[in-house]
């Protein structure tokens, strides 16, 4: 029985190869987009998931408001609260802080920038327990002046020599013994590092103060609970904590104070504070793509059902034949489930060649690691079988009933009474996969604009031809004098029009962050961000003044003077920028006079809004810290640059030479939006091309159906272009619908989405008409190519066809 | 075999009742061969759909092998007619996808007859038929009277009690016609019970009995001499 079940199956698939290969092609497509969104989906959320005791780690946070409510939020903590937490909580197993240093590292003639070095308290790999390839994780580095370093970190410093026991030089002041080679930390890991160091000595570096100072932040925390610990619990046993520690602190500067705990494996996705240690992921952009695998697949399933349920007029009298000669209604339905098992099977088949196929290109794409394999993973497996017993059950159930349905004394008669069967299913289900296409363009157009708008963008300051390059922090005790002369060097080349030092650049968060500022006489702390510039970083950023100056070499007493931005104006509470001017401010315990307001600028990408800055002049000669900025004019850069280089080698000996470009660097901010709006377009594109299936599939159905319409018609005098009117109107009309229901639904979505841009494009009719000019425009095309066929062909044909 | 009380159809569409069949009181013994005539649309297939258990009557009764069917569902009617009758039609209603071999062991398979079993009878029902060296081909490959001889081979393989034959010679030549009305004959001279719907009054000769049809009334039956001799 069986045999003959799929023998038939085999030969009715064969013998209607384009609704087999409509099918076939359309679930594939569905399927393999629905994987690879969850390829990626799955690697957001794979985040942190590998660690041990993964559900008991918490990270502590820490958060200052002032009494407007303003308040900035810290990833980090202060250094006391996880000190005083281990020695108070039971409940807490192990508590570790790190602290990040960016540092020039040294080893012989080796010499790198490290960016991802932190200060670690030896518990650290007590709750984390990465791999270690040698040395002992846990009593590594309690003793001062020891190193672990990561397995990459040994080969660049060490190529080829064991790193355990060698030394590394951190700015060439202090040394530090390698006493461990960890393992590479993974990519979907919210904390990367390459390099530990004994926490012992940061105690050196900013004194042994700073382990009571409840005002800085910086201090990274981690918790290890105990299993029978109620996180909740123990976070309500904070605030009381706090106030203990350092009420009397905050109620004199009108400040409230939280430290909040963040479960481990949430960082990654629901993050998005200041001092992270990398832009994480983003939640909603997850279950955003999660829902278009949803509608993806959906689509496909719609059309499975909808072109099998139109086929079967075809198939009525074979159901006919087949209960004549006796078949039961369980008979036929397990016969024609058994071709929709051979279908989905098919294209689960060609699903998984697509997917082998794809995943290098997806991953170079998305940027997932080759580390974050997809065959191993069960939640592949698990959903490849999903979607086959979905596909099967979902998009089958329905045909099969209709088929097995048939009446004999009807069928085999050729009259097709049951033609109208089934027409509002496949009328609501082009209406579905109609909506969502249009839902999915009309989003990918959004993206797409606003995107570009935001790059087009007055970003307030100039970005292009600079060069950046980290100042060197290796330095002489001369290092005060050799700045000017090696300034007055550059500017000799005429390829160079100008430079500066700043401690920040746009296109990152500022990381220099102060308190407890306020003007005399009130008592309204708040935080602002800060930027040391020299007299040269207004000119070089061709920033705008709106009231005052800049700082200048005529007036000695700018060295207590501030210049602020429009938004640090209104924070102060000016009433005006004209106003600040010559007012005073009280930085920490000095006096500071504003000279100058500068117009807000987008030190980050047009997502965050405007952020008060205070800019304070950093002399020439001191402790000059972070970036030099180099305006070029030049077309031949790779000279430039050896020019360049050659220079700051002479002057800055020990000290890598590293630069980046800053409109690369800033631009670098909407990667992650790109990404989305690549992946968006992406499958949009794939949402259409298997919608445009369906209704090729469907069309040729309608049109085989009309056949003896379109020959009367013809008779009667119809020309080809109205005939094809006839057949598209049908589904033009659904379209319409399509586009009345899709609206709102878009307009709602785009709405969400663009919330979280502080500057965003103007929602034009053009977003919504384009995307339903579009689809019109497939769907013609499509309906026209067997249209045509049927419209040409000579009327007789179709007439005697009864 | 065939007893009908006051037989009725009515179809009902929206606004219009038709009655497609009004008391038709038939009995057709067991190795009969009868003939339904009439112009188009008497009601002759319509009546042919009921004896053969594809369709209810609105009204009547319908006694088959000794049930009362009239009342019978979908499923109970499908468990009886599968059993005990095999259908010829005008058209040949083939599966194209299937060759000859496999049209022919249809209605075996729906009887779960045993793959052992089910090729030996199909084999001997083909020979009878002449129709060995077509076994793999597929219908369309065929004349229409090989093909009629299929359906008619399909009809007679779980050797049914009735054969119901539904305008059998309408689509084929004089030629085909004859072999497939000799054919019938053949197997009502070895007892097997025939009713056929035909329009041609030639072929109706070769039934012991021809009912006239009109309107969905009895007219007239008439029987044949040669029988009767």
């Amino acid at each position: 029985m069986i045999r003959s079940y799929l023998l038939s199956a085999l030969r009715n698939l064969k013998k209607t190869k384009l609704f087999t290969l409509i099918n076939v092609l359309g679930l594939t497509m569905g399927m393999s987009a629905c994987l690879f969104i969850l390829y990626f989906v799955n690697y957001e959320k794979s985040y942190d998931r590998f660690h041990e005791n993964s559900d008991r780690i918490y990270r502590l946070r820490y958060e200052r408001a002032d009494q407007d409510g303003q308040a900035v939020r810290f990833a980090s903590c202060c250094p006391p609260a996880g000190l005083r937490i281990r020695e108070l909580y039971p409940e807490i197993e192990k508590v570790a802080r790190l602290f990040r240093y960016r540092a020039s590292v040294s080893h012989a003639e080796n010499r790198f920038i490290e960016e991802r070095m932190y200060f670690a308290e030896a518990d650290f790999l007590a709750i984390f327990k990465y791999e270690f390839s040698s040395g002992d994780p846990v009593n590594g580095i309690k003793q001062p002046n020891r190193a672990f370093i990561s397995e990459a970190t040994a080969r660049k410093y060490f190529a080829g020599k064991n790193p355990i026991g060698q030394t590394i030089s951190v700015d060439k002041k202090v040394d530090y013994q390698v006493t461990g080679v960890f393992k590479d930390i993974p990519q979907n890991s919210h904390l990367k590092f390459d390099i530990l160091l004994s926490y012992a000595n940061i105690l050196d570096l900013y004194g042994k103060d700073i382990e009571n100072s409840w005002g800085d932040s910086g201090w990274f925390t981690y918790l290890l609970l105990k299993s029978q610990a109620d996180p909740s619990a123990f976070e309500k046993k904070l605030p009381a904590l706090v106030e203990a520690e350092f009420g009397n602190v905050l109620r004199a500067y009108k400040l409230t104070c939280d430290l909040k705990l963040q479960p481990l494996r949430d960082i990654h996705l629901t993050s998005n504070f200041q001092q992270e240690y990398e832009v994480n992921g983003d939640l909603a952009t997850v279950n955003f793509l999660s829902l278009i695998a949803i509608f993806i697949i959906a689509i496909a399933w719609a059309n499975y059902t909808n072109l099998s349920t139109a086929r079967s007029l075809a198939r009525a009298k074979e159901v006919g034949i087949r209960k004549v000669a006796g078949a039961g209604r369980g008979q036929l339905m397990a016969q024609f489930f058994l071709e929709t098992v051979l279908i989905n099977m098919l294209a689960m088949i060609m699903t998984l060649l697509a997917v082998k196929l794809f995943l290098p290109l997806f991953r170079q794409i998305t940027g997932t690691p080759l580390a974050y394999g997809i065959w191993t993973q069960q939640w592949f497996w698990l959903t490849v079988l999903a979607m086959l017993l979905a596909g099967v059950f979902l998009s089958g159930l329905y045909p099969v009933l209709v088929l097995s349905s048939f009446k004999p004394v009807i069928v085999l008669k050729g009259k097709m009474g049951n033609a109208v069967r089934g027409m509002n299913l496949r009328k609501v289900l082009v209406v579905f996969q109609f909506v969502m296409a249009l839902g999915l363009l009309i989003s990918t157009f959004t993206v797409f604009r606003q995107i570009s708008f935001m790059k087009n963008q007055n970003l307030g300051f100039s970005m292009e031809n600079k060069l950046v390059i980290r100042a060197p922090r290796v330095r002489g005790a001369s290092f005060g004098s050799t700045l000017p002369t090696f300034k007055q060097q550059l500017l000799k080349n005429s390829e160079i029009s100008d430079f500066c030092v700043g401690t920040d650049v746009p296109g990152r968060q500022v990381w220099w962050d102060a308190g407890a500022i306020r003007r005399v006489g009130t008592d309204d702390n708040k935080n602002y961000q800060i930027v040391g510039i020299d007299y040269d970083y207004v000119k070089v950023f061709d920033l705008k003044f709106v009231a005052g100056r800049n700082f200048a070499k005529e007036y000695p007493a700018d060295k207590s003077a501030l210049i602020l931005n429009e938004t640090a104006v209104k924070w102060l509470g000016f009433q005006s920028s004209a106003a600040a001017i010559g007012q005073r401010i009280i930085y920490w315990d000095d006096i500071f006079e504003v000279v100058g307001v500068l117009a807000d600028h987008h030190q980050q990408s047009l997502k965050q809004a405007f952020e008060p800055h205070i800019f304070r002049f950093m002399p020439e000669g001191r402790d000059v810290r972070g970036l030099f900025v180099l305006k070029l004019n030049t077309q031949k850069m790779e000279s430039t640059i050896q020019g360049i280089r050659q220079l700051y080698n002479g002057f800055f000996p020990d000290n890598p030479f590293e630069y980046f470009f800053l409109d690369d660097y800033y631009n670098q901010q909407y990667k992650a939006d790109e990404l989305f709006g690549k992946v968006f377009a992406l499958f949009s594109f794939l949402a259409i091309v298997v919608t445009s299936l369906g209704i090729l599939g469907l069309s040729s159905f309608m049109a085989l159906q009309r056949t003896k319409e379109i020959g009367i018609r013809k008779v009667l005098g119809a020309s080809a272009p109205r005939i094809m009117f006839l057949l598209a109107k049908d589904f033009l009309q659904l379209l319409s619908i399509s586009f009345a229901i899709a609206l709102p639904i878009s307009y709602f979505f785009i709405n969400y989405w663009l919330r979280s841009f502080a500057v965003r494009t103007d929602l034009s009719a053009g977003l919504f008409l384009y995307p339903l000019a579009m689809v019109s425009l497939v769907t013609i095309i499509t309906i026209c190519s067997h249209v045509i066929k049927a419209a040409r062909a000579n009327p007789v044909e179709s007439l005697k066809y009864e | 075999m065939i007893q009908t009380k006051n037989l009725k159809k009515i179809y009902t569409t929206e606004e219009v009742e038709t009655s497609a069949l009004n008391q038709i009181n038939l009995t057709v013994k067991e190795g009969e061969f009868v003939a339904i005539m009439g112009p188009s649309g008497c009601g002759k297939s319509t009546l042919l759909n009921i004896l053969g258990l594809l369709d209810n009557p609105s009204e009547g009764e319908y006694h088959f092998v000794g049930h009362e069917v009239s009342k019978f569902s979908e499923r109970q009617r499908a468990q009886l007619r599968k059993a005990n009758i095999g259908f010829v039609f005008q058209s040949f209603n083939l599966i194209d996808e299937l060759t000859v071999f496999e049209n022919i062991e249809l209605p075996l398979l729906y009887l779960k007859v045993g793959s052992g079993e089910r090729k030996k009878k199909v084999l001997d029902v083909m020979e009878r038929m002449q129709l060995i060296p077509r076994k793999n081909h597929f219908p369309q490959q065929l004349s229409g009277g090989q093909q009629q001889r299929v359906a008619v081979a399909r009809a007679l393989v779980a050797r049914p009690k009735l054969i119901l034959a539904d305008e059998p010679t309408g689509n084929l030549d004089s030629a085909n016609g004859d072999e497939v009305m000799n054919l019938l004959s053949q197997l009502h001279s070895e007892g097997t019970t025939i009713v056929m719907v035909t329009h041609s009054p030639a072929y109706s000769e070769f039934a012991q009995r021809v009912v006239h049809l009109f309107d969905g009334h009895i007219v007239t039956e008439n029987f044949n001499q040669k029988f009767h001799v």
